[in-house]
């Protein structure tokens, strides 16, 4: 069991998030693909694709999940010492994009800069990541990002993907000294000879059936490992944020794991799985309103990799 | 030895499958969908310990061709 908290334990205090406006509708395509409505809304569980607009870039998006930031709780970019970008879909080759989002918010000088190339399971790995290094290095404020567009690279003319994913972006601020959740354990893994199950030289391709394999199997043992080691049961926890791959990969493992639906919302109908902002595109709520003690995220997929933490909302 | 019985019996709380599932016609002109039949594959190699090959799967269309499978696959295996 971890040590519990203290005074001055890093909690992930806000989250600001943007979708952008513009949408693609799946129940346009369903003759293309030949597909149902059923399908799209009971099956894959998404209707519409939320679609940025062709020039906007990753840290475009970056810096209008921010804007929503500040309408939450307005931060001091001079205290920042810590900017994270989660993304697969970087501006460019060279740089890497949390320089340039850095550049753009205009941040301080005296702030450590990266990005961190994962995926689905991204947020989890990321929290985490930057969770320990503020304790290790004392930091006190820091800006974690996620943004996949993946309308960059997905072939519209693959069924596999083209009806599945949509462009988001979010930040979590995480400081000292405030309320919010708190990083009280993580659980990671990585399937051996899996990383062929999605990828994308040029465009993005995807073995369906080996994510989903891959998720079922993976997601429950590696959120049981992370209550088994806090000394917790699945009724200990008030929500679970899985994510949000497909309306079926949710309920089966919601359904795997015995716990009630409500417990483990889904809700991606009108803008598609979101890779690395699923997961705290669905928090931001919950944080808000202080609703929930103990939360439990779960991230799978490209890799084929996952994540799962437990967080605890601390005063 | 493996029946179709067995496939159907499959049915659970995660997990569907139509009632008066013709055994010998294709599972997707009888109207499962790519997912019912990705968690269908799942739920055989889970409860029967096999794992299908992903090149095998496009030839296991019916019912009665799954059963084939395990059929071959159990006695291989021996």
């Amino acid at each position: 069991m971890r040590e519990k908290i203290s005074a001055s334990t890093v909690n992930l205090q806000s989250i600001g998030v943007y979708l952008p406006s513009g949408r693609a509708s799946n129940l346009a395509c369903t003759e293309k693909f030949g597909v149902t409505r059923f399908f799209l809304e009971e099956k894959l569980g998404v209707v519409e694709r939320a679609v940025k607009k062709e020039e906007e870039t990753t840290s475009d998006l970056c810096l209008s999940a921010f804007q929503s930031l500040q309408g939450e709780q307005p931060v001091d970019l001079q205290q920042i010492q810590l900017v994270a970008v989660v993304t697969q879909n970087p501006d460019m080759k060279i740089p890497y994009t949390a320089a340039i989002v850095h550049q753009k918010l205009g941040v301080n000088k005296s702030c450590m800069t990266f990005d961190i190339g994962q995926g689905c399971a991204g947020y989890t790995h990321a929290l985490t990541i930057c969770t320990a290094l503020m304790e290790r290095l004392h930091f006190d404020h820091a800006l974690l990002f996620t943004c996949d567009p993946y309308s960059n690279i997905v072939d519209p003319h693959d069924k596999d993907t083209a009806l599945l994913f949509g462009d988001a972006a979010s930040v979590s601020y995480l400081a000292r000294g405030g309320a919010g959740y708190q990083l009280l354990d993580a659980d990671f893994g990585t399937a051996p000879n899996s990383y062929t199950c999605l990828r994308c030289q040029d465009t993005l391709t995807m073995d369906g059936r080996e994510v989903f394999t891959h998720a079922v199997r993976e997601a429950p043992k590696s959120i049981q490992n992370v209550l088994t080691r806090n000394q917790l049961t699945l009724a200990d926890i008030d929500l679970f944020l899985l994510h949000q791959g497909s309306k079926k990969v949710v309920e089966y493992i919601q359904k795997t794991l015995a716990i009630p639906a409500e417990k483990a919302p889904f809700a991606i109908q009108s803008y598609g799985n979101t890779v690395s902002s699923s997961i705290p595109l669905l928090l931001q709520e919950p944080l808000r309103q202080k609703q929930h003690t103990r939360v439990l995220l779960s991230g799978f997929g490209v890799g084929f990799s996952w994540g799962s933490c437990l967080l605890e909302f601390t005063q | 030895m493996k029946t179709v019985e067995d496939i159907l019996a499959l049915t659970n709380d995660t997990f569907k499958l139509p009632a008066n599932l013709q055994h010998d016609q294709s599972l997707r002109e009888q109207g499962l969908d790519s997912l019912d039949v990705i968690m269908l594959l799942h739920e055989i190699e889970v409860n029967f310990d096999v794992q299908i090959p992903q090149e095998q799967t496009r030839q296991l269309r019916s019912l009665q061709d799954i059963v084939n499978f395990l059929n071959t696959s159990v006695s291989s295996d021996r």
